[in-house]
């Protein structure tokens, strides 16, 4: 117990110093640059490189500040556990990894901080030993691998300019072929990292992991580590791949809102909804206000945690229950965890002046203000609508709806740890909206749109909360239209049955593929050239002589003689 | 075109039906600028110098006609750091500025827009006579 | 460089009248004492009578030293069940003599001749300390290989002697501009490091050997090729422009094939020697494309590999020595029984992966730099292979760690501190050394 109050404080003292550092260096408009330098190889340098910016102090604070409280929260959660010790060091190695990679502005010392999330992430998912979590976790460490690998090579290509510290050149080299060679390797990593389209598999499977690791790594830190590394790449982007970006995270948006309205595991909504919320940041991301992706993130990362760790209480409490249709107004056994969650909830539709309103609705009215096509418009406030609408069909089946659990039971809110840990998120998620919004926004965005696209965004939410109300209103008979159409239905709530090709479908190649090579090659004609031919070739030769070996022995003592006499002739 | 869904039902159409006479939203203007104007106009001044605004250290993007307005703020803000909200007054000022850059450059995309219209028409009638 | 030798030929009768711990702690005493006699500049020194070292000398000898060191405390089996202790000092005393003569020597034909001498210690540890009857095979086919390839080396030795007038390595700058002396050269090369398709005796070689067998093999004898490959690229870079772009192909397709291969392994050992393969393929595609790059990072591959394959063998002996099976279907679920091994594995394992800090990372990172250097295309099979031995290594932890545990075994015993040691001694240079990886990357 005394491992999770030590780093928890720590992490708690650690934040608010950072956090102060951060508002000192908006203002003065401070960077530091830490150089260590490794070895240097023909003038290009191998360095660690630590840059300390008011970006890099903001996102550090919040997430010591989510770990601390995730930590705090697992000294309850996870207090059955026999191996909690492993389980905090974990977390604290996870928290260290992240802490690398916001540091640094190099391409190679951001590979400590990349490698390190993606095998610490690997470790806390397969935590549970069984086969869902097994399984789940081989997707989550080889979906970050060939984000790895696509950065190992940017550092190759990255040799071209003699320097991995990519901050200086960015800008001065856009649209230069290595450039775009990079900025596409990059890509991909980030893509890989925060599960966009065709590597989405891995979110909601990884969901097998304990609570707080879903809140802590999921939700806010390992997920924004591709928006992040997108946030300090996005000078270099040439337009193409910005439109592609665009079409990748809107429709990433778009397929996890209809999977999130369609499912009834608690924590695959959640993971589904962060899923798109990353869709959200990368779209604004591609647009070009990389601030407002960090804004979103940042403000994400609280409610999002928060609503993690909700869910882990409503699951504890009803005994390791995960699936929605289980619950049913718990508003009376867990009223202090239904408002929690309720105003994560909201903040997350975008509830006016809650925090997520200030950057989603900026978001939505800088996206207004552009000049983009009918589409992209369209599938971003369908996107915003279906937000809403699984958010609510959420909270009627959980708290809202009729009691469906078992009648013996033990539903009360009696751990005072998990909520104090909320309870540490809630006053931020209410108010750090607002104050980030005047804090990190030097230039102010100023907004004018005509009142219908104002108050577009507020009617999609109360369309959506329609939506998913009416959604809500599950009765099983013979006639339900989701069964009629059960393809239809399979196909949107599986997020568009991607996941079954990206593991099915590819997973089969290389293990036949190993297979095959290991018989017919290493055991068939490497073996036949090379080891096994040359000896029976020898085999058979030297039986050749044995024939002639087959003889009497005057035949030899003649055939001496006759040698002898043909030597001593010449 | 998706941001002129707003103004529907009109621009929200023209794009779609009348691309011809409807400019693109990064083309220059094409007619001379002061045609209409008997009086002329009044041409637009940079208030916030350029040395002034480089030693602000301000991103390129925001060195506009209101940049005068930018600098005080941001003076303002420095000055009031960490209570920013001393400095509604200033940020005020500033966004009614930016508002008034935004309706003349509306102004100018409807006038060209009107003259290309206008244009159009006078070919037609030539087509149409001819 | 001549004190070494007289220290290791002196501990002979250590060997016999010694106790076994004595011994180890000789070795320790030596591989620290070594240390000092380090020169960091890529430049020959310690030079008398034919023998010296530059740092690519001392570092495999630094290596071989090392490993043979953990090979003694690896080994306490053989003490405790008393089966010819003395014989077998005597015989990784051997081997090491040959590998400091082979590294120390300025000469190509002394060279030659401790190459061929460390095959037979080699041989005798495996035949007689492995395990399973399938060790005559691995014997026989170990030493073929080798000579097969090397007794044409020998021939060719005489025409670079007809050549140059000497075998010293600084006389033999010119330019050798035969495809067939290139090729007499240079297999053995290949069949030592291993290149793809000769690489058959290696898997069989790993995993029919005991312990210590095993980490001298993935330890030293395989860079005995990548070292020899770097001396003599001196001769054939007019020839090598042409012909490396084939090997190096090779070497990369066939990295990614043994990846695959790796994945259906269910022997332990033997998939860690494919790992080997896979990475020794990258080393020898390094060190063909002749650039600065290249030659650096193939010997911080080295390095690194030795470390970490000779760890992941130490291991694989660890489970094998309370399961007395290799096979995944039987070493699984060891998280729950013995953890603090747990994290070993999984540091080993990461650092086999590339993962941040250790040495392999920089090696990798070095050589996939030379490598696109080289070509473009070479992006693809690296990718390829950097991707899937993240898969077998994950596959191996995962399988053997993770998961229920095998109902057929009463007791495990926990580790002992000697594990412990040994395996913290793998580990703790393979990521420290990182800090000062201009010894090993500037090495030219």
């Amino acid at each position: 117990m005394h491992i999770c109050l030590i780093f928890s404080g720590l992490f708690l003292f650690w934040s608010t110093v950072f956090f102060l550092f951060s508002i000192y260096f908006i203002v003065e408009g401070l960077t530091w640059f830490l150089e260590f330098n490794l070895l240097m190889i023909n003038s290009s340098s191998i360095v660690m490189t630590l840059l300390f910016d008011w970006m890099t102090f903001l996102f550090m604070s919040f997430v010591l500040f989510i770990s601390s409280m995730v930590i705090f929260y697992s000294r309850e959660y996870m207090a059955s556990d026999i191996f909690i010790n492993r389980f905090i060091m974990l977390v604290v190695m996870f928290v260290f990894s992240m802490m690398f990679l916001i540091v640094s502005p190099n391409l190679i010392s951001i590979l400590l901080g990349w490698d390190g999330l993606g095998l610490v992430s690997y470790c806390l998912v397969i935590y549970y030993q069984n086969v869902k979590s097994f399984n789940a976790g081989m997707l989550t460490a080889l979906s970050n691998r060939i984000g790895d690998v696509a950065l190992l090579m940017a550092i190759a290509w990255m040799v071209n300019y003699g320097s991995w510290n990519y901050v200086f050149y960015l800008f001065q080299l856009k649209g230069d072929s290595y450039m775009n060679v990079i900025s596409y390797l990059v890509v991909l990593a980030a893509l890989t990292k925060s599960a966009q389209i065709p590597f989405s598999s891995w979110l909601p499977a990884a969901m097998a992991a304990p609570t707080p690791v879903s809140s802590l790594v999921h939700s806010s830190t390992l997920v924004t580590a591709g928006v992040y590394l997108l946030i300090r790449f996005n000078f270099c982007f040439n337009e193409w791949l910005m439109y592609f970006l665009l079409f990748i995270s809107s429709m990433t948006m778009f397929m996890s809102g209809l999977g999130a309205s369609f499912e009834f595991d608690l924590k695959k909504i959640i993971a589904l909804s962060t899923l798109s919320q990353l869709g959200l940041m990368m779209m604004i991301l591609s647009l070009g206000s990389y601030e407002l992706a960090f804004f979103h993130l940042l403000t994400h990362a609280l409610f999002k945690a928060l609503l993690f760790m909700c869910a882990g209480n409503i699951i504890h409490s009803v005994g390791d229950f995960q699936d929605i249709r289980y619950m049913g107004g718990l508003v009376k056994f867990l009223p202090l965890t239904c408002v929690y969650f309720n105003i994560s909830n909201l903040s997350l539709c975008g509830l006016p002046f809650l925090s997520g309103f200030y950057s989603k609705d900026l978001v939505a009215e800088i996206m207004s203000m552009g000049y983009l096509s009918f589409y992209i418009y369209l599938i971003f406030y369908v996107s915003i609508g279906l937000t809403v609408c699984y958010s609510f069909r959420l909270v009627y089946y959980s708290f809202v709806g009729s009691f469906n659990f078992l009648s013996l039971n033990s539903v009360y809110e009696g751990s005072v740890m998990m909520i104090k840990g909320m309870g540490g998120l809630i006053f931020l998620v209410i108010f750090m909206g607002s104050s980030l919004s005047w804090i990190i926004f030097p230039y102010p965005y100023v907004i004018i749109l005509p009142l219908f696209m104002k108050i577009l965004t507020l009617l999609m939410v109360i369309l959506g909360a329609w939506i998913g109300y009416e959604l809500s209103k599950f009765f099983i008979s013979y006639d339900s239209l989701s069964l009629k159409n059960y393809s239809l239905s399979w196909f949107l709530s599986n997020m568009w049955n991607m996941p079954v090709i990206s593991t099915l479908g590819i997973n089969y190649y290389p293990i036949i593929g190993g297979s095959f090579l290991y018989k017919s090659l290493d055991q068939g004609w490497s073996e036949v050239l090379g080891s096994q031919g040359i000896y029976s070739v020898i085999v058979s030769g030297s039986k050749i002589s044995q024939i002639f070996m087959n003889n009497s022995i005057k035949i030899f003592f003649v055939l001496m003689i006759v040698w002898l006499m043909i030597i001593f002739m010449i | 075109m998706g941001a002129a869904f707003g103004y529907f039902p009109e621009s929200g159409f023209n794009l779609y039906f009348h691309p011809e006479v409807t400019p693109g939203p990064n083309e220059k203007p094409t007619f001379d600028p002061l045609l209409g104007f008997e009086n002329g106009r009044k041409e637009r001044v940079m208030i916030a110098t350029e040395e002034e605004m480089r030693s602000a250290k301000i991103p390129l993007e925001h060195r506009d006609y209101c940049a005068h307005h930018l600098l005080k703020y941001l003076s303002c803000r420095k000055d009031n750091w960490p209570w920013a909200v001393n400095c509604e007054h200033e940020k005020h000022v500033y966004s009614h500025c930016k508002y008034e850059d935004y309706v003349i450059r509306m102004k100018e995309y409807e006038r060209e827009r009107r003259l290309r219209v206008r244009e159009y028409n006078k070919k037609q009638h030539e087509i149409a006579a001819a | 460089m001549m004190k070494f030798l007289f220290g290791l030929l002196f501990m002979i009768p250590l060997t016999f009248l010694g106790g076994f711990w004595l011994n180890q702690l000789v070795w320790f005493v030596v591989s620290f004492l070594f240390i000092f006699s380090f020169s960091f500049s890529g430049l020959f020194s310690s030079i008398s009578y034919e023998f010296g070292g530059d740092l690519l000398s001392f570092m495999m000898l630094f290596l071989s030293f090392w490993i043979c060191s953990l090979m003694l405390l690896a080994s306490e089996k053989i003490y405790l069940k008393n089966s010819w202790t003395g014989f077998f000092m005597f015989v990784v005393l051997m081997l090491m003599l040959s590998l400091y003569l082979t590294f120390s020597s300025l000469n190509l034909f002394i060279f030659y001749i401790f190459f061929e001498v460390s095959l037979i210690p080699t041989l005798i540890l495996i035949v007689g300390w492995g395990y399973q009857p399938e060790r005559l095979q691995a014997g026989v086919y170990l030493l073929f290989y080798t000579l097969l390839a090397s007794l044409p080396m020998m021939i060719s030795l005489f025409f670079c002697y007809g050549k140059f007038y000497s075998l010293h390595y600084f006389y033999l700058s010119g330019m050798v501009n035969s495809l067939f002396i290139y090729l007499l050269v240079n297999m053995v090369f290949f069949i030592k490091i291993p290149m793809f398709f000769v690489h058959l005796w290696l898997p069989k070689a790993h995993v029919e050997a005991p312990v210590s067998g095993s980490m001298i093999l993935a330890g030293s004898m395989l860079k005995l090729g990548g070292y020899g490959m770097m001396r003599l690229m001196i001769m054939f870079q007019g020839i090598g422009t042409l012909i490396n772009v084939i090997f190096i192909g090779l070497s990369l397709v066939g990295g990614f094939y043994v990846s695959l291969i790796c994945l259906r392994q269910s022997d332990m050992k033997s998939l860690i020697a494919y790992s080997s393969v896979s990475h020794m393929g990258l080393v020898l595609a390094g060190v063909m494309t002749m650039n600065f790059w290249g030659l650096g990072g193939s010997l911080t591959m080295m390095v690194a590999h030795g470390l970490c394959s000779s760890g992941l063998f130490c291991l694989a002996n660890i489970s094998y020595e309370r399961l007395h099976s290799r096979s995944l279907y039987m070493n699984k679920g060891l998280i729950n029984v013995m953890p603090s091994l747990s994290m070993f594995w999984f540091l080993l394992l990461a650092s086999n992966i590339a993962a941040p800090p250790s040495m392999n990372l920089l090696g990798e990172i070095v050589l996939i730099n030379s490598l696109v250097g080289f070509s473009e295309l070479s992006m693809i099979f690296l990718m390829l292979v950097s991707f899937f031995g993240a898969v077998y290594s994950l596959f191996l932890y995962s399988y053997s760690q993770h998961g229920c545990l095998y109902s057929g075994c009463y007791s495990y015993f926990s580790c002992s501190v000697r594990e412990f040691l040994l395996l913290m001694l793998h580990w703790l240079p393979l990521n420290l050394l990182v800090l000062s990886g201009d010894l090993l990357v500037l090495w030219i």
